[in-house]
This record gives structure tokens, sequence and C-alpha cells, in this order.
């Protein structure tokens, strides 16, 4: 059954190139072959045909904030990309870093809890290009990164999780504690600290030496059901001792989402959060994609791509709460 | 990094002086450091670096600038393919090379003991050996054929090729999971 406590799952892949320096900034022509290497690689793959490529010189600020906040380049990636490029797939869910820390960085992106797919995605990236390229490799130690935190299998995989009961109930102490017992790291997910607008954790492997891919993947799995069922048990005290200051807090967010005309981040992703909890209540029409795809592209690069011509509009505040106007209007009625 | 004093070596000693709040690095190799050790050495009763340094300041600096503070750098070890040393390795978090995991193995074990818990690796591998080496230099080549057909402006043999890889990979079943 599907954990709708995820929001979405993402993997990366990090892999190097043999005999060459991790870092190729101070070597220009290495650095450009390599891009050019890799794509080679890439080109032999099964739809290849629906991948672009971008130079990260070549964009503007703007586009680069557009493919970070659709989590197909990392923030590192955004800031310090130099003679860096990236391959990105037609849909926005899989992508393949060049000379990120590491030569090549593989990204799978999926909504849900669907881990499993986007391992299989970049598996697939993977192994093409591990037909052309010969990967750093020591049968003891696994794939050789920069950073030996990667070292092993190269993994992160991660899901994001909205939590919103157990802020509520003051438990998000245990979920760490849960996490931790699988080896897991956790972190609140939308700024600095441990809780804010959004309710939004998300769960990592810290591991790549001594478990598998499938072993890695089974503990994140797992410590998402238990999260999902703390949830649910908790849903059920609110609905028992709380019910219609719940329905408030869901309708009102339903109601400002809807009609409001100016919308700052916090504030977005605190009604944002109650909405996905009224869906999770019976309380309003599920549309969890939906809920996915808004987190995206509220950020400001693509609001501001969104307040381009025609809207000539570029308060992100004026933006956010138009675009999620426009997007919130197609949510069926309350089922109440 | 090439030793500043003969110009050749790698530099694997760097010693650090701060006095009177300025600091000066040098980098030197193994053997200019014993040769400038040695030479000031003979006239020093119980050298090390440390009293060596502070002593050559004691000497030259006025009283109030004597709050000298001396690190004097173990041998630094170097990654013999990309000269990434121990010490920048330790500062900056990042290896050179994957040569470094052999250059430094002896650190690195207990590091990555305490990131990863273990030092078996059980994870999936790359296609490796045999067969695969040829499959592999056989579509290196066929890659070389096509990017020379791109450069010949001859898309329609670029394109044979390249559909030519793409069946080979579909015939694979690309998945190793």
């Amino acid at each position: 059954m599907q954990n709708l406590t995820v929001v979405s799952s993402r993997v990366r892949l990090a892999r190097n190139i043999e005999g060459l320096p991790f870092d190729l900034s101070s070597r220009p022509e290495d650095a450009q072959a390599m891009v050019t290497r890799v794509v080679s690689a890439m080109c032999t793959m099964p739809l290849y045909d629906s991948f672009r490529l971008y130079m990260m010189h070549d964009l503007q600020e703007n586009q680069r904030d557009i493919l970070r906040e659709s989590h197909m380049i990392s923030t590192d990636f955004q800031k310090n990309a130099g003679s860096g490029a990236v391959l990105v797939d037609e849909k926005d869910r899989l992508s393949v870093m060049i000379h990120e820390e590491d030569h090549v960085r593989i990204l799978s992106v999926t909504e849900g809890d669907d881990l499993k797919r986007a391992m299989d995605q970049a598996f697939q990236v993977d192994d093409t290009l591990s037909r052309q390229i010969r990967f750093a490799f020591a049968p003891d130690l696994g794939y050789l990164t920069a950073r030996p935190v990667n070292t092993g299998t190269g993994l992160r995989a991660s899901m994001r999780l909205h939590l919103p009961m157990a802020v509520h109930f003051k438990q998000i102490g245990s979920v760490y504690q849960i996490a931790a017992r699988y080896g897991l790291n956790c972190r609140f997910a939308c700024g600095e600290g441990s809780e804010g607008p959004g309710c939004l954790y998300e769960i990592s492997n810290q591991k790549c030496l001594g478990v598998t891919e499938q072993e890695t993947i089974s503990s994140i799995l797992n410590v998402a059901g238990q999260l999902e069922d703390m949830e649910s048990l908790l849903r059920s005290r609110l609905m028992a001792d709380e019910r219609l200051w719940t329905e408030d807090q869901v309708y009102r967010a339903y109601s400002v989402l809807r009609s409001s005309r100016l919308l700052e981040e916090k504030e977005f992703l605190t009604f944002w959060s109650s909405l996905r909890l009224g869906m999770r209540l019976g309380m309003i029409r599920p549309d969890y994609l939906l809920m996915e795809r808004l987190l995206e592209e509220t950020g400001d690069g693509h609001l501001t791509a969104y307040g381009e011509k025609p809207r000539g509009e570029s308060n992100l505040s004026a933006l956010r709460a138009q675009y999620v106007r426009e997007q919130v209007r197609n949510l069926d009625a309350p089922l109440l | 990094m090439i030793c500043e004093e003969c110009g050749e070596r790698e530099a694997t000693c760097h010693v650090t002086m701060i006095a009177g709040g300025t600091s000066r690095t040098r980098h030197l190799c193994q053997d200019c450091m014993e040769k400038i050790r040695g030479g000031l050495g003979r006239s020093l009763p119980d050298l090390n670096l440390g009293n060596l340094v502070s002593s050559i300041f004691s000497a030259i600096l006025p009283s109030e600038l004597r709050k000298d503070t001396v690190e004097a750098a173990e041998p630094d070890k170097a990654c013999s393919t990309c000269g990434t040393t121990l010490h920048t390795f330790r500062k900056t978090g990042c290896l050179g090379c994957p040569d470094c995991y052999q250059a430094f193995r002896e650190e690195l074990e207990p590091m990555l003991r305490q990131i990863h818990g273990k030092l078996n690796y059980t994870g999936r591998r790359p296609l490796e050996d045999g067969e695969e080496q040829k499959i592999r230099a056989e579509r290196e080549e066929m890659i070389r054929q096509m990017e020379e057909a791109v450069e010949q402006e001859d898309f329609e043999t670029a394109a044979l090729i390249r559909d030519r890889l793409r069946s080979m990979a579909k015939e694979e079943n690309v998945c190793r999971i």
C-alpha cells in the first residue's frame, strides 16, 4: 500500500572516472573532454533523445534556480558549477551532473514513496555509463569518491516526509530517534533548525559501506512505514480530541490558498501543510501529485519564469499567490 | 607542490612560522628539510623543529614581539599521482584522485570505519572483465566512429551507429539490480 506520508523520493549516485583527479577545475581541456565523454556515453541510452544538455556557465541564475528547485542539480552545483554541465530528462525526473564534487552524479526523483523506481532509473544511467566508461572502483572499498563520506556505494537515498502530527504533538524527537536506530539521518527540509513551516522532513542513509543498495532502500522504506504508522495514530488522536480546531485549520488553509493575493513562502508552507493534512483526514479530495508539484513550482526560479511575459509581474509573493490560486482552483470542493 | 628550496622535488614538509601577527609558511621537500635542520642543528643542542625556529625568532626579534608560536608539521604524506597531501585532505575533507585511497590508506581506514561502521564493500559492481571489456572497447570504437561521422557532417552514418549502440544496450537488458 502506498505510504502517503512520503511526498517524494530521491536517489543520488556518485561516480568518478578512473585515472583522473576528482577536481578538474584547473585542467579545462580535460574537464571539457570529460563532458564530451559522458554525453557520448549517455547517447547510447534508450530514450536519450529526451535529455537536454546544459552547460552551467551558459545558464542564467533563474534557469539554475529552476533546475535546483526541480532537484535536478544540487545547491553546491548551482553555486560552483564552473565548467560543469548537466543532462536533464524532459520530465525533470532524472539528471546527470558532470563536474560536481565527483565527476558524475546521477540524480533521480520520483513522486510519492516509489524509492525503488528512483533507484532503478539511476541504475539504468549508471549501467549505460559504466558500459562506456571505467569508473574508479576498488573491490574492497567500492566506488571511490572525492569525499570518504560517499565511498562505497556512492548512494544517497532519501525520502521527503510530511509529518504534521509529529510536529503538532511534539514527537519530532521520536522521529529523529527512529531514524537514528536504523542508521539514517533525519533533518528538517525547509530551512535551519529542527522545526518550521511545512512540517517536511527528510530521511536519508549515511552509510555507503557494509550495506548493499537494496538494504539501504529497505531501511528507508521501513522507517518511512513506521513514521506513517505514528502519523496515523496521532491523526486519530487529533480527530478525537480536537476535531473542530482541525477542521477550522484545514478549511482556513483551503480558503487562503484559493483567494489570497500575497503569499510569503513561509505562510504558503504553513497552509500547504494544513491542506495536505486535510486530504489525509478525508476533508479535502486528495491530489497528492498536485501538492508535490506545488512545493517545487512555488520556488523563486519557477515563479520568476511564471511572472515573465505576459504577466510582467516581479513581486514573488504576488506571483506565488496567483500561481497557487490557479492550481488549487482545480482541486475539488471540500468533501464535507 | 614543488619544494621552495630546490625547486625540483615534491614539497612534503610544511612549516608555518607565526611571529608578531605575521605568518609565513614554507613548503620543503624531505631532503631540503633535512639539510636546513642538519646545518643549523649542529649549533643547537636538543634539536627539534619547534626549538629551532623559536630560537631563530628569539634571536632576531625584539622582546615585545617574542610571543612566538611555532607550528612544525610532521613530514607530510603526499599522493604520488596527484600530489595531494594528507594535510590538504585533512583541511578540505576532499581527496585528490582515486589513488589517494591507496596513499592515505592508513589514515583513511579508521575514518571510513567511523563514518560507515564497516569497511567491507557489499554493493553493486561496475560491468567488468573479459567479455565486458571487449564489448566496452567495441563500443568505444563505435562512439569514436559516430563522432567522426558527426564531424564530417555525415549524419546518416552517425544515426545508424547510434541506433546500433542503442539496440546493443537494449539487448543486454540494461538493469542489473
